[in-house]
């Protein structure tokens, strides 16, 4: 047997996810019960650990050489001649932390003496540059573009004081202003956006009819079109000499410069997000549980309200935390409806100081008249 | 409650699912719809539960006009093939879903729930979600969650169609004597054959939208109606020829048919199943020289494989054992076939003006 050839037994040993792999020399294949460093290492692997169980890879057969060959081939163990798989075998939980560890102290065990032949096999590694170059470009990227600018947010913010931030935060009526139009606006349009693109969910998976696609692509526009083109259209079309105009003067409703209109503008741009996250979930869900719900006797609400809600509640979830992010954060197509406010001021008040500017000249021109 | 269908036709863009069909169901009865994809079955059943409209025609239940009834107010239990149980909902949600729509007391839902566990044998797996069901149980669920609300009848897409032979078998003879007790009119469909004539007492055999032919399993195998049907029903050994004054020549078989006798020749074509075709060794006046190719035993039966080399015709005869062994054939024997009955079909003939 083996018992002076301690040293001739090629045990090689691989990680592969969370299956280890034993290959050994043909002519260690009758070695077994010995103490060899080998046999230890099946020892080892038997009775402390207790996993032997093979993994079922082939589904044909689930014969241990089956699952053993597969296991070559899906792994692509490139085996020489005179070497053959032995086993494979799943880890137990505590072990993969570890696998790594025992394999590569067992290897090296009997590759010291440099006359096993003994060779460590990863599949999933791949070479130490890409992996650097892949993880470094990542980290620059992140680090550059969005944790640096963010930082630099908040030590700008603070940098004369905790005091003084809040001082500014609460005394300046802009700042009070904004933060009070910020959480008015923002809950308006993430509501209409969610009812919207539910409807529009629903419409556009559950119903075929002529101009589908067209809605479809349309719903997709506000992701291409400038938000400040946007805010402008909204200006052309409420504004004062805007097509609504006289409907809006004669309900005395003002859109533009007002909440409404910061709404309106705030909803175009944030359109697309619930929807276009519903879309793709609903067609694959099916319309069957619903079919299933209406043969069952559920009414329209019924139907939505424990059928289809509960099944897309973690979708519409993360369109609404998208359409929530994206409406905090415009400022284009708002700043067009909302800004142009100070520009409108600024006119007036001009107006008003040539008017009274003007009205002066007149009074002194009558006033050197009956002088004169 | 008995279901009349009157001229129901139903298209889908260019494909025409049904057209004109009219169909009478039984009160009480367990009716099969049998044929192959595509052949409008499943849009007939959809068409009964109010899951999808006719274009024209209409849909009595006991003579009350449903057609523009909506589904939810048919009154009907409908399974799916693949069970489409609420995944987000535990079996006993599922089950109770029907009569929490329709606003039952709470006492009731549970009692009821209870009820239908037990009959579709689930008791204490109430609590489980459907994924941690197997197929088999989760079709039970569906059954369980469609009887719940005591629908006047049962509708059931291909309900065993994704389930495993054995758990098929099983629920076959499940339902049928579920069925015996309930009595409530059902309708299944299904694509085997074995299937239908193992459940239904009555066949209804489809084909493009069409019937081909309605009656007991006994009546549609024995007397099929068209040559779909006999096709469809089985092995069936085909001969294509044609008939002159009352004798059919069809290849290999050449034999006397009362059912035309003009002397104009028509096409025809005649089946014969593998049990009707009678082998012997002495060969006999008008009959049929074949050689055997392959001898299949099957349980009690073994298939045959016969090749009539004079026409380059292959034949299937199935035999029951005793006989085959009493004649102890084996392959490339010569033999000599007589068919005992055949069927013959005479298409319409093709008029040119």
């Amino acid at each position: 047997m083996c018992a002076d050839s301690e040293f001739e037994f090629g045990s090689l040993g691989g990680v592969f996810g969370e299956h280890g792999v034993e290959i050994a020399t043909r002519e260690s294949q009758e070695c077994a019960g010995c103490d060899c460093a080998y046999c230890d290492v099946r020892q080892f692997v038997g009775d402390e650990i207790g996993f032997t169980e093979e993994f079922p890879l082939s589904e044909e057969c689930e014969s241990e050489i089956c699952s053993v060959n597969a296991f070559a081939e899906d792994f692509d163990l490139s085996l020489s001649d005179d070497e053959e798989l032995v086993s494979v075998f799943t880890f137990a939980d505590e072990f993969v932390s570890e696998g790594d560890g025992f394999w590569s102290e067992s290897v090296c065990h009997s590759g010291d003496d440099g006359s096993g032949s003994v060779r460590s096999v990863r599949a999933t590694a791949d070479p130490l540059w890409v992996r650097v170059l892949l993880i470094g470009s990542a980290l620059t990227v992140t680090v550059v573009l969005i944790l640096v600018p963010l930082v630099y947010v908040f030590v700008q913010a603070f940098s004369a004081g905790v005091g003084e931030w809040w001082s500014q935060l609460t005394a300046d009526p802009d700042t009070r202003h904004s933060i009070f139009l910020t959480f008015s606006v923002v809950p308006a349009a993430v509501l209409a956006n969610t009812v919207f693109g539910i409807a529009a969910a629903w419409t556009l998976t559950r119903f075929q009819f002529r101009g589908r696609l067209l809605l479809l692509t349309l719903l997709d526009l506000p992701f291409a079109v400038s938000p400040v083109v946007a805010g402008l259209c909204i200006l052309l079309i409420y504004g004062a000499q805007g097509w609504l105009s006289p409907l809006l003067k004669s309900a005395g409703i003002q859109v533009v410069f007002a909440w409404p209109g910061l709404v309106l503008a705030t909803t175009f741009v944030t359109l697309p997000f619930v929807a276009r996250e519903l879309i793709p979930l609903m067609e694959s869900l099916g319309a069957d549980e619903e079919l299933a719900a209406v043969s069952l006797g559920a009414g329209p609400w019924q139907l939505f309200w424990r059928v289809t809600l509960p099944n897309i509640r973690w979708g519409l979830l993360f369109g609404v935390i998208q359409c929530h992010a994206r409406a905090i954060g415009e400022f284009g197509a708002v700043k067009v409806v909302s800004v142009l406010t100070l520009m409108a001021l600024a006119t007036l008040a001009a107006a008003w100081g040539l008017e009274h500017w003007a009205l002066r000249r007149v009074e002194q021109v009558d006033q050197v008249e009956q002088g004169g | 409650m008995s279901i009349r269908i009157c001229g129901v036709s139903r298209r889908f863009g260019a494909f025409q699912a049904l057209s004109g069909v009219d169909l009478q169901v039984p009160s009480g009865s367990l009716t099969a719809l049998l044929g192959p994809s595509g052949s409008g079955k499943t849009t007939l059943l959809r068409i009964i539960a109010g899951l999808e409209s006719a274009d024209s025609g209409r849909v009595l239940f006991d003579d009350r006009d449903v057609t523009d009834l909506a589904a939810r107010e048919r009154g009907v239990g409908f399974v799916f093939q693949h069970y489409v149980l609420f995944r987000h909902m535990t079996v006993a949600e599922n089950i109770a879903f029907g009569l929490r729509v329709r606003k039952a007391p709470a006492f009731e839902v549970t009692s009821r729930v209870q009820e239908l566990l037990h009959l579709v044998r689930l008791e204490g797996l109430g609590q489980r979600l459907p994924a941690e069901l197997s197929g088999g149980q989760r079709q039970r669920v569906a059954l369980a969650r469609a009887l719940a609300v005591r629908p006047q009848m049962l509708l059931l897409d291909e309900p065993f169609g994704a389930l495993d032979a054995r758990v098929r078998q099983e629920l076959r003879g499940w339902l049928r004597r579920l069925h015996q007790e309930m009595h409530v009119t059902t309708v299944f469909v299904t694509h085997d054959q074995e299937e239908a004539f193992e459940m239904a007492d009555q066949v209804v055999v489809m084909n493009q939208g069409r019937i081909e032919q309605t009656g007991s399993p006994q009546e549609v195998f024995d007397h099929p109606a068209t040559s779909f049907v006999m096709d469809f029903l089985g092995n069936v050994n085909v001969f294509h020829g044609r008939v002159t004054a009352g004798r059919l020549e069809a290849g290999p078989l050449n034999m006397e048919y009362s059912g035309y006798t003009r002397d104009e020749p028509r096409n025809a074509t005649a089946y014969v199943r593998p049990h009707e075709l009678e082998l012997d060794r002495q060969p006999g006046q008008g009959l049929l020289q074949a050689t055997v190719l392959q001898l299949t035993p099957a349980g009690s039966l073994v298939r045959i494989r016969l090749l009539a080399e004079g026409y380059g015709v292959e034949l299937n005869v199935d035999m029951v054992r005793e006989r085959a062994e009493q004649l102890q054939l084996c392959c490339g024997e010569r033999v000599s076939v007589r068919p005992k009955t055949a069927r013959i079909f005479m298409p319409e003939p093709e008029y040119v003006i």
